[in-house]
């Protein structure tokens, strides 16, 4: 496994047209580890990540990758490090699975220099990993919401960044493709090294998939750390207003979030 | 990994790109045989030895008038400005995302006509003043519509309804000079206002070959980017492209041919527009399409000037028939475009 | 809206739409004096010249005020039915429309009268309305200010081909054209306002009276369904009577922009959303706005005058393009 650089954010405030989103938020990611970012609704779990990966200008504060400010590196290279896979990206119409995969290879490609075979090799690598190569020659506009996401995923992928950043990947997946995904990219930190930081709605799925997560509320980082040691019935509560009681998950022995409402409490 | 899999995608690569170079030389031989049938058709109808006589610089009486005077400026003048307008259309359309979204539908050409139409009308000037300031004029609209849809974030949408809101305003201002011009000029106004290849001088090409040779060449060099700025906003600057510096780059030089164009021939009705899907449909969407696009340009414009020259008992100017043309293949690209959800 | 606001704004508007057209009557290439207009209308045998000429433009005013009515209640009818903040007859290109089928009726049918447009108006503009909603309402998203306005601007320019191949070769129809096309209320005259007129009342009634089944169907098809609105009804409804109001002025005065963009957000701005004051205040507003954009048409042109569309159009589109900017990019 090769050494992945440092990548930590301090001091970051940060939001969209003069509205301030994130205060004051210092992270370090940690390396070669799963990371989820969880919040309520607008919390500013989304913008923090886009603000980490140079989508958003933080009005102060800094990022730094392997030492450097990311502002400061430039952006082929950063991006030959860095990637992200946004929440709904743009499919170009008609275009063929590996063509937009081949789309990923951008930064290693200068004026002159086309695709070469490195790339397409990092192309069938991809699409190998995600399972999709039987799909290669396909329109992407003909695939499933699952599938196309396993293609943005191999676009991800071919750009062969050591960090990868996903902005919510499930969001519109039926449960069964959730799975799928969430499995994919641990098979890719796994087998890569690769590490991943994303924004995931469901708690249940973060806590069993994160090796570490960052609980952001009204746009401070309130707690983070292992699954195991940080979720509890108070950081719900604090997090996202919620009571719940806390569990084992039967099958992965992560906590496990049961909600309280108003009525359907059995008081013991 | 399997080498039957390797071989799919290797051979899908190989696959498209046959295709994308067989579609390029067939629109090659097109175009050519297109500038021939230019040169060939006429009132008087020259052999092809008189014609390549004339063309190495012969005087042969006659011929050389008809030939050097008339159709070979007016062959060159289409071929170039369609290929301006095919280019840049497509990259326009490229760049935004939406076929819709050519120079000619949200208002650059029509800054570059009233720059002209004024200069035409007002000032009674011809040549190169009325190309600079019809250059001027679309790049100036074309920094407005930008500058005004900019706000916070960029938003191609934002921007094709501003720019129809401009166009509005611009065509207003164009009626305005029309009405007020001496009836005389007007039919010369209207003329040039649907796009016309009559009466194109031989001293007209050389800048219009400059200007497209530079800016053309630019946008097949940036066709990279341009594909990566397809992806969207978010996707292209991860992938660690400067996007406002290409976006920036890249209207700079589709605007300066447009808008060069359109001062030569007038804004020819769609070809900006068409180009850009015809070539995709045909050579796939996965490649940047700046050379179909321009050749596909360089077609529309030549056939419709054949076909408003010869097919009618009165002559029609090239825009009608591009508008004509033009508009089953809008509506059909509408009902599609709209069907696949492919909002901006 | 409370009562005191509402009487205000009435007597207001009706005050403002009383000295424009007084202005109208009284300004153009000769000034007439206030006292000689208000005495031409109290003995419209008068000869003198200064009577002449207030007579000469006493159907210009009249029709400017009916003209832009028409124009605002559309506009306002358009946008509701459409739940769209940019439906306006120039930009779904209803206007081109009509100005093709009329185009076509003074080339091919030899049609040469005001009560003869109309009819190819109207068959223009409806069958243009409809074609454009229809293109862009398929597919995701039902009809965004961005689709329709493309489709609108699309077929504008196509029909517009048209237009330009029907008159090219015929230099007596350009003439004629090149005034109708830029839209203005100078040529009309009481057998023009007479000939239209019904269609413009059926309009402006069935729009008055689809009001509030308006505001039910600005909160979304299924709740309107639930509030026991017949949407389709509604929806067909209004847009008659948009297509009526607009392809009837647009047959005698040719196509004038931006009114129907500009009054109903104005007066969606003064009084609220409430459809049942935005109709008829939209009917003012309008009425208004053509008329004084006639007048300084008259004033910017002197000593002759300048159209009134292109008054409309120049002062109109920017309102599209701080739309634009105002709206939220998710619903685009």
């Amino acid at each position: 496994m090769k050494q992945t650089p440092i990548f930590s954010a301090s001091n970051i405030v940060a939001g969209y047209d003069k509205k301030i989103i994130i205060n004051n938020i210092d992270v370090i990611i940690p390396n070669n580890k799963i990371s989820v970012i969880i919040g309520a609704n607008a919390c500013g779990k989304s913008t923090l990540l886009k603000t980490l990966a140079r989508l958003i200008k933080p009005v102060s504060g800094e990022i730094v990758l392997d030492g450097k400010q990311i502002s400061a590196i430039p952006p082929k290279q950063l991006a030959r490090v860095l990637g992200l896979l946004p929440q709904a990206p743009v499919v170009p119409e008609g275009i063929t699975v590996s063509d937009l995969v081949s789309r990923g290879r951008y930064p290693y490609q200068n004026f002159l220099k086309g695709l070469g075979k490195k790339d397409y090799e990092a192309v069938e690598e991809a699409l190998e990993i995600m399972g999709i190569t039987d799909l290669a020659n396909r329109s992407v506009d003909e695939l499933s919401g699952g599938q196309r996401q396993r293609v943005w995923i191999a676009m991800a992928l071919a750009q062969q960044t050591d960090i990868l950043l996903l902005d919510e990947p499930t969001t519109f997946l039926d449960i069964t493709y959730q799975i799928e995904i969430l499995d994919l990219l641990t098979d890719l930190n796994r087998k890569r090294g690769t590490t991943i930081v994303m924004v995931l709605h469901d708690i249940n799925l973060s806590a069993r998939y994160a090796d570490y997560i960052f609980a952001v509320q009204k746009g401070n980082l309130i707690a983070q750390g292992e699954p195991s040691k940080i979720i509890s019935e108070e950081l719900m509560k604090q997090v996202f207003g919620l009571d719940c009681a806390v569990i084992k998950d039967p099958v992965s022995g992560s906590p496990f979030i049961v909600p309280k409402g108003r009525y359907h409490v059995v008081t013991a | 990994m399997t080498n039957t899999n390797v071989n799919i995608v290797r051979a899908g690569f190989y696959k498209r790109r046959i295709r994308y170079i067989a579609v390029t030389v067939v629109l090659t031989v097109f175009t050519a045989i297109l500038c021939s049938a230019m040169l060939y058709l006429g009132n008087t109808r020259y052999s092809p030895e008189v014609i390549l006589r004339v063309l190495l610089g012969e005087q042969v009486k006659g011929a050389a008038f008809a030939i050097g005077t008339i159709r070979l400026p007016r062959m060159l003048a289409g071929l170039l400005a369609g290929m301006a307008f095919g280019m840049a259309g497509n990259t326009f359309q490229t760049m935004l995302r939406n076929p819709l979204a050519s120079p000619d539908i949200i208002g650059v050409s029509s800054g570059s006509g009233v720059a002209a139409v004024f200069c035409i009308l007002v000032l009674k000037v011809s040549g190169n003043i009325v190309s600079i300031s019809a250059v001027i004029a679309g790049l100036s609209v074309a920094f407005l519509i930008y500058a005004l849809s900019r706000g916070g974030s960029f938003s191609g949408g934002r921007l094709i309804l501003i720019g129809i809101g401009m166009q509005a305003m611009l065509n207003a201002v164009i009626s305005f000079l029309l009405l007020r011009a001496n009836q005389y000029d007007v039919p010369a106004a209207l003329r040039w206002l649907s796009g016309s290849l009559n009466g194109m001088k031989m001293e007209d090409i050389p800048a219009l070959f400059i200007v497209v040779l530079l800016f053309g060449c630019l946008l097949v060099f940036f066709g990279r980017q341009l594909k990566i700025l397809e992806l969207g906003e978010q996707s292209a600057v991860t992938l660690g492209l400067r996007t406002d510096r290409t976006r920036l780059l890249l209207v700079l030089c589709a605007v300066f041919l447009i808008a060069y164009a359109t001062a030569v021939t007038g804004p020819i009705a769609f070809v900006a527009f068409l180009a850009g899907p015809i070539a995709g449909r045909m050579a796939g969407a996965g490649n940047s399409n700046t050379i179909p696009a321009g050749l596909t340009g360089a077609v529309l414009v030549l056939l419709a000037d054949i076909i408003g020259q010869y097919a009618f008992d009165i002559r029609f100017p090239v825009g009608i028939i591009t508008g004509i043309l033009g508009a089953p293949y809008l509506i059909y690209l509408l009902i599609r475009m709209n069907r696949t959800g492919g909002a901006a | 809206m409370k009562v005191k606001k509402l009487i205000i704004l009435i007597s207001a508007s009706v005050t403002l739409l009383v000295l424009s057209a007084f202005a109208s009557l009284a300004f153009g290439s000769r000034n007439v004096g206030l006292k000689e207009v208000i005495g031409t209308l109290f003995h419209l045998s008068s000869t003198s010249f200064e009577s002449l000429v207030v007579r000469e433009r006493i159907p210009r005013t009249v029709f400017s005020i009916i003209a832009g009515a028409s124009l605002g209640v559309s506009g306002a009818l358009m946008q509701a039915i459409t739940r769209n903040p940019i439906a306006d007859p120039s930009i779904l290109g209803v206007n081109t429309g009509a100005s093709l089928f009329v185009v076509s009726g003074i080339a091919f049918f030899h049609v040469n009268s005001a009560s003869q447009y109309i009819w190819f108006a109207l068959a223009g503009a409806a069958v243009t309305a409809v074609f454009v909603y229809r293109i862009g309402s398929m597919g995701y998203g039902g009809a965004t200010p961005i689709k329709l306005a493309l489709a609108g601007a699309a077929t504008s320019a196509a029909l517009s081909s048209l237009v330009s191949a029907v008159i090219l070769p015929r230099t007596e129809v350009m003439n004629a054209f090149r005034f109708w096309q830029v839209g203005s209320v100078s040529g009309a005259t009481w057998e023009g306002i007479l000939s239209v007129s019904p269609f413009l009342v059926a309009g402006l009634i069935i729009g008055i009276l689809s009001a509030s089944a308006l505001n039910a169907l600005a909160l979304g098809d299924d709740v309107a369904t639930g509030l026991g609105v017949n949407t389709g009804l509604v929806r067909i409804a209004g847009a008659l009577a948009g297509v009526l109001l607009c392809g009837a002025t647009t047959a005698l005065a040719g196509p004038i922009g931006f009114v129907g963009l500009m009054i109903p957000h104005t007066m969606r701005l003064i009084c609220g959303p409430n459809m049942r004051y935005i109709v008829p205040m939209s009917a003012v507003g309008g009425a208004i706005l053509l008329t004084v954009s006639d007048i300084i048409g008259r004033f910017i042109g002197y000593p002759g005058e300048l159209e009134a569309g292109i008054i409309t159009a120049f002062f109109g589109a920017p309102i599209l393009i701080l739309i634009a900017m105002r709206v939220k990019v998710r619903s685009l």
